[in-house]
Parts: structure tokens; sequence; C-alpha cells
């Protein structure tokens, strides 16, 4: 009933191709006792016929759940709090001056991933603007469609909501889904989920007043780095904000944003 | 900084005071809300309680609604570390005057993600 | 697992079901024991040889139940060391502290599941399982191993109106 060698081998290779982590050799215990369920659900006779009739028979479906009982460790829901309080406290407040005749605000997350980053942006705003008869739209693309349909239904486990999410918002935004925690319907209908390579076109997106595009930038080449600012400077109103993830800089790259701090955050602007 | 941990299992008080004290707090502790009163009212008042719901003698809830009454404690932050998980007992415990919850089973960066929320991660010097 | 008296037995199983129990106690084991060694669910129920110890916590209100954590006795010490990450001298009350744990945060994930939960009882540890409510069936359960010791969880949910 152990896993064998060319079993384990093989979900090995799945796991790296499919979400670049690389599970060690020794961990094969590991690796079964988190495919004991699935196999189970399956129906499988134990986890070596089931990783074999995957293997041998592919499924898309199977191959995702597998990556995902491998790989799913819980992120926290703002890994990183201070641009998401920075967002709150000194831009939201601003585009409020600035748009108070239009009261209506876009806002672009870039690399949305399972969609914390969105639904925060959308709690954030729902608790602001909204409340005073403003509308909002959330825009949140990502490559991946399974990640996104993972975003859109809004549900997370009980160890991700434990993570960075101040109790209030929890109870005020999430109901119970049985084991897990969903996002609430009215917080839900504000983003927009929709699959978008960052290196294709961004003409049919419209305008954002805040682009969020943390920690994705890393992935591509600097040629493509320069392509991807530039463009997204197209889509961002002049007055507009840029977040990048704590690390990363415009500097080098592409000179015609402005950076400011708010607090500890790097904010870009465009420059005119 | 101080904190006060109150939790009727030996074996979650020293995980959790274990976390605390890697982040810097020195810590006391009690084993039911009745005692953790006591050291309350014997020492110095610690930034942060960290109180267990369900307790002999006095539970979690009573505790923070006892302690919310008294305008000396007003600067004490208080987390419910608790197994109560529904949504109801959430909001009852905010509003009795928690101001944050972590859920059992909690990993030490979900403890330490919801210090920084209250602002009570003491800044580590290198 | 399921009896003969149809609806309410249905009707009891529903609300808490083996994959649910499955998650939480593997949640559980990740945060406090996973870097000791993670727990293998079992493919079939496996008897845990005595000498037994027993954890159970008890839930009120309209749907009372009972959730029991059954280990056998040597794996107590090594279980209470890892939650308590101490390798000294250990006594029986940190090994029923740390089983009593254990249950009492099962517990009280389960009966977030039970509609119209009431309060969630003190934990009880025994040297055997103990015997549950004559309406009672059980709900969900899970047989595992951990280092070479067997360790079954069971969820013992009664009707309403019992």
């Amino acid at each position: 009933m152990a896993l064998t060698p060319t079993a384990f081998e093989w979900v090995c290779t799945l796991v790296r191709k499919e979400s670049a982590i690389v599970l060690e050799k020794g961990k094969e215990y590991l690796v079964e006792s988190r495919l004991v369920p699935l196999a189970r659900a399956a129906g499988a006779a134990d986890v070596n016929a089931y990783v074999d009739g995957v293997r041998l028979r592919p499924d898309r479906r199977t191959q995702v759940a597998i990556v995902e009982a491998l790989t799913t460790n819980e992120t926290s829901w703002y890994r990183d709090g201070a641009p998401f309080q920075a967002f709150s406290t000194t831009v939201v407040p601003a585009l409020k001056q600035s748009r108070a005749t239009t009261r209506s605000l876009r806002i672009w997350s870039a690399a949305s991933s399972t969609g914390q980053e969105a639904y925060s942006l959308a709690i954030g705003l729902h608790d602001s603007v909204l409340a005073e008869g403003w509308r909002a739209e959330i825009l949140a693309t990502d490559l991946s469609t399974e990640v996104l349909e993972k975003a859109k239904a809004g549900t997370y486990s009980q160890l991700e909501v434990n993570r960075g999410l101040p109790a209030p918002l929890l109870v005020r935004h999430f109901t119970r889904a049985g084991m897990n925690w969903q996002v609430n319907a009215n917080i839900r209908q504000m983003v927009r989920f929709q699959q978008l390579n960052l290196t294709s076109s961004y003409a049919a997106l419209g305008q954002f007043d805040v682009v969020f595009l943390r920690n994705v930038l890393i992935y591509f080449d600097l040629a493509t780095k320069r392509d991807i600012l530039g463009r997204v400077r197209r889509v961002l109103r002049p007055d507009g904000y840029l977040f990048l993830g704590g690390a990363e800089t415009t500097l080098g790259v592409d000179d015609n944003w402005e950076r400011q701090l708010i607090g500890r955050v790097s904010v870009h602007r465009p420059k005119n | 900084m101080k904190a006060l941990v109150v939790d009727d299992s030996r074996a979650m008080r020293k995980i959790i005071a274990g976390a605390l004290r890697k982040l810097g707090y020195e810590t006391v502790e009690a084993a039911d809300g009745a005692e953790a009163l006591k050291v309350l009212q014997e020492g110095p008042l610690p930034e942060l309680a960290t109180v267990d719901w369900n307790m002999p003698v006095m539970d979690g809830l009573t505790f923070v609604t006892q302690v919310r009454a008294i305008r000396e404690y007003r600067s004490l932050s208080i987390m419910m570390v608790t197994t109560e998980a529904e949504h109801g007992q959430i909001v009852r415990a905010l509003a009795a005057g928690a101001h944050e919850y972590l859920i059992k089973p909690f990993t030490v960066e979900a403890l330490e993600e919801k210090l920084a929320l209250l602002g009570l991660l003491p800044e580590v010097t290198a | 697992m399921t009896q003969d008296t149809g609806l309410e037995a249905q009707e009891v199983v529903d609300y808490v079901e083996d994959e649910a129990l499955a998650q939480i106690v593997d949640q559980m084991w990740q945060s406090y024991f996973g870097h000791v060694e993670p727990l293998l669910p079992a493919f079939e129920p496996h008897e845990v040889p005595a000498p037994v110890l027993c954890a159970s916590v008890g839930i009120s209100g309209a749907r009372p139940g009972l959730v029991t954590v059954l280990v056998e006795k040597a794996a107590g010490t090594p279980l209470a060391a890892a939650l308590l990450q101490e390798d000294g001298e250990l006594t029986d009350e940190d090994v029923y502290d740390a089983l009593g744990e254990v249950a009492n945060i099962i517990g009280g994930n389960i009966k977030a599941l039970v509609p119209d939960a009431g309060a969630l009882g003190l934990p009880a540890i025994a040297e055997a399982p103990p015997l549950p409510r004559s309406n009672s069936r059980c709900a969900a359960r899970l047989d595992a191993n951990w280092q070479g010791h067997w360790v079954t969880f069971i969820v013992w949910l009664s009707g309403t109106g019992a």
C-alpha cells in the first residue's frame, strides 16, 4: 500500500510542472497521507491505484486535485497588511476628493490568484465609499483559470481566514459554509474575475483609478517588465495609483513613474 | 511587553506563551477567568491577554465582559484564542469587548499576524 | 454506520461527515503535530489495541453529541511531548491535558457544524471509550496511524427530540 517509487516520481514531476514546488525524497509518506482522502473519494483500491489510474489515463481534474492537495498551504489573507492600510487610509480618501463628481472607482487586481487581494479591496471599499452611495468595481485577473474558479467561489478554509484577517471583518463579510468560510454575496458581486495573460492586450479593460500588480513582475524578464509597466500606465488614470509588491520597484525598468511613500508603503504615480 | 495567557489546558498555555516569548513578550499564565482576574489585580497591567473560552470556574466570555467593565484595564488588548468557531460565537466575543479572535487550531504565523493587526508585534531588532 | 431507523438516522449523520472530521483533524494535526510526523488516515476501520486512553468532549443542544479521541496508551506520551514540544519527564497529567486539548479542538470545530448546538463541555479522560447514549449514532469516524500508533476519532450525535 505504500506509494511505489514510480508513482511518487510521477507525482513529484506533476507537482513541479504545475506549481514549481519540489517535493523532496523522503517525503513519500507525506504525499501518501495527503492523497488517501482523494483516493478514497475516487473509490480507488489504494493510493497507488489512484495515482496509476491518472498516470495511465490523464485526467485534468484529477491532476489538479492532486497538485492542490500537495501544495495548498494556506496563504495569509493579508500577506502584508501595509498596502491595504495605505489604500484605505490614504488612497481612497484622496480619490473621494478627486472623484467627487463621478462617485465611482475602478480597481484592477492584476495577479489576483485565489482572490484574497481582490476581496480585501472590495471589503475596504464596501465599508467606506459604498456606504456613501458610490459605485466601485474591481477587476481581478489571473493567468490560471483554475485559480480563478476558486477565487470566484470566494470560499476559504478556516486556516486561511485565521491568518491576517481582522475578526470584525470576518464576521461582517463572511459566512460559514460547512468547514469553510465564504465571502458574502454582496462583496463577491463587487469583483469581476477574468482570465488574462499580462503579456496580452489591455485595450478592452477600460481605465482604472488603482492598479495592484503585486509580486508578479518577478516572473518576467526586463523587456517584458518594461512593456507591462508601460501598458499599465496607459490604463491607469493620470492621477491614479500603482501598488507593486513590497520588494519591487519601477527603478531601472520604467522611468515614467514617480514613487511616493505612504508611511512605509511605496506607491507609484504616472509621471506626465 | 507583557502578556497574560488564560487557558485551562497547560499544553495550550505552553504553546501560546512559548510563541509569545519568542516574539519578545514576558508572559504570565492563568488556568481560568477567576485566576486571570486575580493576576490582573495583583500585577502591572499587561498589554495583551489571550483568552480561551471554555474553562472551569469562570469562562472566557465572562472574563472578557468583566475586564471591559473596569476602567483601569482599558488599555489591555484582548484576543480570544478558542475552539469556538461559529459565526455567532465570534460576534458575541467581539461584542463583549474582545479585540481579536483566533480560532483553534492556529499556527504560530497566524498568531503573529493577529498581533500585527493589533499593533502588538514588538519590533524585532535583528 | 447507518442504522435502520431511516429518517432520523440520516438527519443526524448528514450534519457531520467523515470528510469534515478528516479535514478538522488534518488541520489540527498540521498546526500542532506536523513538525513531528503527519497523521496517516487508514483505509479501513482499525481497532485501537488495549490498553487505551480516551479523551471525550460533550456537545449540548438540540442534538447532543460526543467527540471522542481514542489512542493506544503508549501513544499518550509521544503525543503530549509533540504538542508541548518537550522531551523531558511527562506526567500522566501532562498526557491527559494534551489529549483533552486535542478533543477540545476537534469538538469545538465539530460543534460549529451542528445546527442549534449549545455548549462545548470540558474534556474528560478515561481508560475506556465512553458509552454513547442509546439514541445516538456514529456520525463520523476517522481511523489513523501516527508513528505506528493507532488513533480513532469518533463523532456521536443524537437526533432531535431525543
